[in-house]
């Protein structure tokens, strides 16, 4: 008789945060050994932005990370600005750090649905997706799009914020602040979710280190790492903000991690909107689009996203198309080394909940 | 003594400093183990990103590794270039345990051979991946690929064009 059987978890299963699937071994309900299979997602998009103007991709790259596209359009946007020397105007800066901020309200938001849900909480869920709609709605004004923005472009933004926008993105801060309370009676301070979290799928400090951790997974064990303090882009050097820190490494010390992080960044909107420049130019003037030629070279620019450092790797040969991109996603290391080991040894019931509490972003693997 | 000058100090790098903490190492293929050994003695503990580009002209790979330190706020960037007839290369996993899944990915992306990894050259990411180029090479052509594996492509003037006939 066979001691061990193998289980697949995914490619579509609500306890996985997309199309991903897990080969599981099991004895009893015990995790013997994990192995990811990605693939189920993969798009080309490195082997599609070759055959592509550098304006052209920006219709793709937003669609590497589904719940938090700015993130991509950012980094690449830097990229490109880095190999043609051109400089973004004040205003613009901190167009792109409000549109950023928002973006991680609503990725917080939605990871913390599906994170209470993988703990059998769904009340959160319902709450946290509506919350998120609202802050949606405010894209949807800004950019015209509701999900896919591609609003910030190289040299500044695509245009100015409409008028009366930063007062009904203020309402919306107001809004979440109180909101916060709510969710923390109702989720954060629960006995239930700290019995369940506590001490689950733990890390240290070393591990996190030569594992490659980023994001929250390494703020968790106390180490303040963050792209925004640490190679400041956009208006982040002009804020004043704190990286929020925990000691325990485990799934409770990330969920509050992240709960800290959306209220850093509801903070930041407030400052960002107050000390913005009233008017002035929010694109560097810059050749026809279709005609932009990127001096040759590489570089990396990397921003910081909610599961931690994203960045692009852009090689230029001088001529219209990027010879070559590459997207570093942190979900990559974040899945092949620490979930796969993680996973080892825990109950069955709760290998949704550690994928969620790493929150791994399979789009960012399949690039 | 800086970061930089410590780089600097490393036998048989040639480095360029691209800005403030963008420092770009190129190495020989031999050199590359035991210069990212010192990289990460001397504070770059983190791996990032490694991946490769088909530089087609120069018949060669270049391979690079994107390192942070988290102590000087540091990105330093090692390239190495390997043979495009016969690409091969020595795992950095044990140094770099990220590197284990971008191995993978260089093995399947590129064709490049990882010596000491044993998973590299498993599928991974393609499944039923038929050509015998591999993709992100210059010298894959999707359009071909798709056309002689899938329904072939017709633009869409085509099937109008077609109806009219019709």
């Amino acid at each position: 008789m066979n001691k061990s059987y193998e289980l697949f978890i995914g490619p579509n299963h609500p306890g996985i945060p997309g199309n991903f699937s897990l080969h599981l071994e099991l004895e009893g309900d015990t995790i013997v050994s994990a192995k990811g299979d990605p693939g189920y997602l993969h798009r080309a998009f490195e082997k599609l932005m070759e055959y592509r103007l550098y304006i052209q991709n920006l219709a793709l790259i937003p669609r590497i990370c589904v719940p938090e596209p700015d993130i991509n359009e950012t980094a690449y946007s830097m990229a490109v600005e880095d190999l043609m020397g051109v400089e973004i105007p004040e205003r613009a800066k901190y167009i792109r750090t409000i549109v950023l901020e928002l973006a991680r309200v609503t990725a917080y938001l939605l990871w913390m649905g599906g994170y209470a849900g993988s703990l059998g909480l769904y009340t959160l869920g319902q709450w946290a997706t509506g919350d998120r709609d609202y802050a949606i709605d405010l894209f949807s004004e800004l950019t015209g799009a509701r999900v896919y923005h591609m609003y910030v472009w190289p040299g500044g933004v695509r245009r100015d914020l409409p008028q009366g926008w930063t007062d009904e993105l203020l309402s919306y801060v107001k809004y979440m602040k109180d909101k916060l309370i709510d969710y923390d009676n109702l989720f954060f301070k629960n006995a239930m979710f700290a019995h369940r979290a506590k001490g689950v799928a733990k890390v240290t400090k070393e591990q996190a280190l030569e594992w490659g951790a980023t994001g929250p997974i390494l703020k968790a064990t106390g180490v303040a790492q963050d792209v925004r303090k640490d190679d400041p882009y956009a208006a982040y050097p002009y804020l004043d903000f704190e990286i929020p820190t925990m000691e325990e490494g485990d799934s409770w010390a990330r969920a509050i991690v992240r709960r800290f992080e959306l209220e850093t960044s509801l903070n930041l909107i407030e400052q960002a909107v107050k000390k913005m420049p009233k008017s002035g130019p929010v694109w560097t003037k810059m050749p026809n689009p279709f005609k932009w030629y990127v001096p040759e070279g590489e570089t990396y620019a990397k921003v910081e996203s909610t599961r931690g450092e994203h960045g692009f790797y852009m090689v230029s040969d001088g001529t219209g198309r990027p010879y070559r991109v590459s997207v570093r996603g942190a979900s990559m290391p974040h899945m092949f080394t620490i979930a796969e080991k993680l996973l080892v040894g825990s109950r069955l019931a709760d290998a949704s909940h550690i994928l969620l509490s790493l929150d791994i972003c399979p789009p960012e693997i399949d690039r | 003594m800086s970061v930089l000058d410590k780089i600097k100090g490393i036998e048989g790098v040639n480095v360029k400093v691209q800005r403030d903490n963008r420092i770009f190492v190129d190495v020989k293929e031999d050199k590359l183990i035991s210069v990212l050994y010192v990289l990460k003695n001397i504070g770059f503990n983190q791996l990032s990103l490694l991946s490769a580009v088909d530089r087609i002209n120069e018949e060669q790979f270049e391979v690079f590794y994107v390192l942070y330190s988290n102590r000087e706020k540091v990105n330093c960037i090692v390239r190495t270039y390997i043979p495009r007839d016969n690409p091969k290369l020595v795992t950095a996993a044990i140094i770099y345990p990220p590197a284990h899944a971008y191995e993978r990915e260089i093995a399947e992306m590129f064709g490049i051979k990882v010596e000491g990894n044993a998973d590299a050259g498993k599928p991974f990411i393609l499944e039923n991946f038929k050509g015998d180029v591999p993709p992100l090479r210059k010298d894959f052509n999707s359009m071909k690929y798709v056309n002689a594996h899938f329904q072939p492509f017709r633009h869409h003037d085509e099937v109008e064009l077609e109806a009219k006939d019709e």
